[in-house]
C-alpha cells in the first residue's frame, strides 16, 4: 500500500464513521451544529497525529500483552495536555470546544488506530494514517452536523441560511438526539447504497 | 506466567504512568496560572459588561452566598449576586446585578441543560431584558410582567425564581448588612 493510499483511505474506503462505524458516540452528541462538529474534528484530529506517532515510536517498547493500558495512558495523558494547553493559551477556541475536549478519550477510534496501524508501521505512515482517519472523522461530522443545523435551526455555521424560505419552521426533532440517528442512519445507508452500485 | 514476566510487566506500565505523570505534571504547572489569571480576568469583565457604570468588583462570600460588591471610585453604587433557580433540565444559575436601589442592572446566565431550540430560548437577551428596572416590590410573575415563551414555561419559570432569589438575597445580604454597620 502506498502513503497516498494509506492517507487517503480514511476519508473514503475507511472513513471512521460512515465505513468503520466508530467513534459513533461523540459523532451522535456534538453533531447539534456544524461548528461543533468541525471543532470536535479537529481536536481529535490533533490527539490522533500525536498519539499514532507516540505509539509508532514506542511500538518496540510496550510489552505485547499489556499494550492496551500502555495506549489508554499514552491518549488520556495527550487529551488532558492539549486540555491544558489549549485552556491556557487559546481560550476562545477552548470555549468553543470545553466539553468535547474530554471526550476524545473514550472516542473508539483513537485507540483502534493505536492498536490496528500505529502499533505496526514506522511514524511516516501512522502520521498518515492519523491525519487521513481524522479528516474523514472530521467531513463525516461536519456533514452529519451541517444536516442538522440546516433543518434543525435553519442556520449554518450559526449563519441563518434558509432566509429565502420564510415559512420555515425548524424541525426541532433535528437538534435533538433522535435526529441525530436519523441522519446519521439515512447518510450510512446511501453511502453503502451507492458503494453497492459502484461494486 | 512466570513470576518474572509479572515483575518486568508491572515494571514497565509503572515507568510508562511515572513518565505520563511527569509530563501531566509539568504540563499543569506552566498552564494553571495562565489559566486562573484568564478566568480571573474573564470574570471581571464578564462582570463590568454587566454593571457598566461601577469599575471594580470585589467579591464576597458570606453563609455559602458569594456576591461581587460593585463600587465606583470607592463608592458602593450596587452589586452582582450569584442566584439560581430550577429549570426543565436542572439548575440555570444566573449573576444578576442589582444598583443600590434594589432595581435589576442586567441578568446572565451562567449555566443551563434546557432544551437546545426550546427551553434554551431564555439566554436570549430579548427575554432576559425583561428584568431589567425589576425590584422586590415587583410581583416577577410569569404571564403577568414577565413575558412568556410558549413551550419553555419550566425554563421561564427557572430563570424567573432565580432572579427573584437574587433580589431577596440582595436586600438580606447586600442592604441587610449595610444596616447593621450603620
Amino acid at each position: 500500500m502506498n502513503d497516498l493510499k494509506v492517507f487517503w483511505r480514511g476519508i473514503f474506503d475507511e472513513n471512521p464513521i460512515f465505513r468503520l462505524l466508530l467513534g459513533m458516540c461523540p459523532a451522535l452528541a456534538v453533531s447539534i451544529a456544524a461548528g461543533h462538529g468541525f471543532g470536535m474534528g479537529l481536536a481529535a484530529t490533533a490527539v490522533l497525529v500525536a498519539s499514532n506517532i507516540l505509539i509508532s515510536l514506542m511500538r518496540r517498547v510496550i510489552p505485547d500483552s499489556i499494550r492496551i493500558p500502555c495506549y489508554i495512558v499514552v491518549i488520556a495523558t495527550f487529551v488532558t495536555m492539549v486540555d491544558l494547553v489549549m485552556a491556557a493559551f487559546v481560550p476562545a477556541l477552548h470555549e468553543v470546544l470545553g466539553i468535547f475536549i474530554p471526550l476524545i478519550v473514550v472516542n473508539c477510534i483513537i485507540l483502534q488506530r493505536a492498536e490496528a496501524f500505529a502499533a505496526k508501521n514506522g511514524v511516516w505512515r501512522s502520521t498518515l494514517d492519523g491525519l487521513g482517519m481524522g479528516v474523514g472523522f472530521t467531513l463525516a461530522l461536519v456533514l452529519v452536523s451541517s444536516i442538522r443545523e440546516i433543518l434543525g435551526s435553519g442556520t449554518l455555521f450559526g449563519i441563518e441560511v434558509l432566509w429565502f424560505w420564510q415559512s420555515f419552521e425548524p424541525m426541532r426533532i433535528m437538534v435533538s438526539p433522535p435526529g441525530a440517528f436519523i441522519v446519521l442512519g439515512l447518510l450510512i445507508g446511501l453511502i453503502n447504497f451507492l458503494s453497492m452500485r459502484k461494486a | 506466567m512466570l513470576m518474572k514476566d509479572v515483575f518486568k510487566l508491572s515494571v514497565t506500565l509503572a515507568l510508562i504512568c511515572a513518565i505520563a505523570g511527569a509530563a501531566l505534571a509539568a504540563t499543569y504547572s506552566v498552564t494553571s496560572a495562565v489559566i486562573s489569571e484568564r478566568k480571573q480576568a474573564e470574570l471581571q469583565r464578564a462582570l463590568g459588561e454587566l454593571f457598566p457604570m461601577a469599575d471594580k468588583f470585589e467579591e464576597t462570600s458570606r453563609d455559602n452566598i458569594t456576591y461581587f460588591l460593585a463600587t465606583k471610585d470607592g463608592k458602593l453604587v450596587g452589586a452582582i449576586m450569584q442566584s439560581a433557580g430550577g429549570g426543565y433540565a436542572g439548575p440555570i444559575s444566573l449573576l444578576v446585578a442589582v444598583d443600590m436601589a434594589g432595581a435589576v442592572r442586567g441578568v446572565r446566565i451562567t449555566g443551563q441543560r434546557e432544551t437546545p431550540g426550546i427551553g434554551d430560548r431564555v439566554t436570549a437577551p430579548a427575554f432576559l431584558g425583561q428584568f431589567t428596572g425589576k425590584t422586590v416590590r415587583d410581583p416577577l410573575a410569569v404571564g403577568g410582567d414577565i413575558q412568556a415563551i410558549s413551550g419553555a414555561t419550566l425554563s421561564v419559570r427557572g430563570v424567573t425564581t432565580g432572579v427573584r432569589n437574587a433580589l431577596a438575597l440582595f436586600q438580606q445580604h447586600v442592604l441587610g448588612g449595610l444596616r447593621l454597620f450603620r
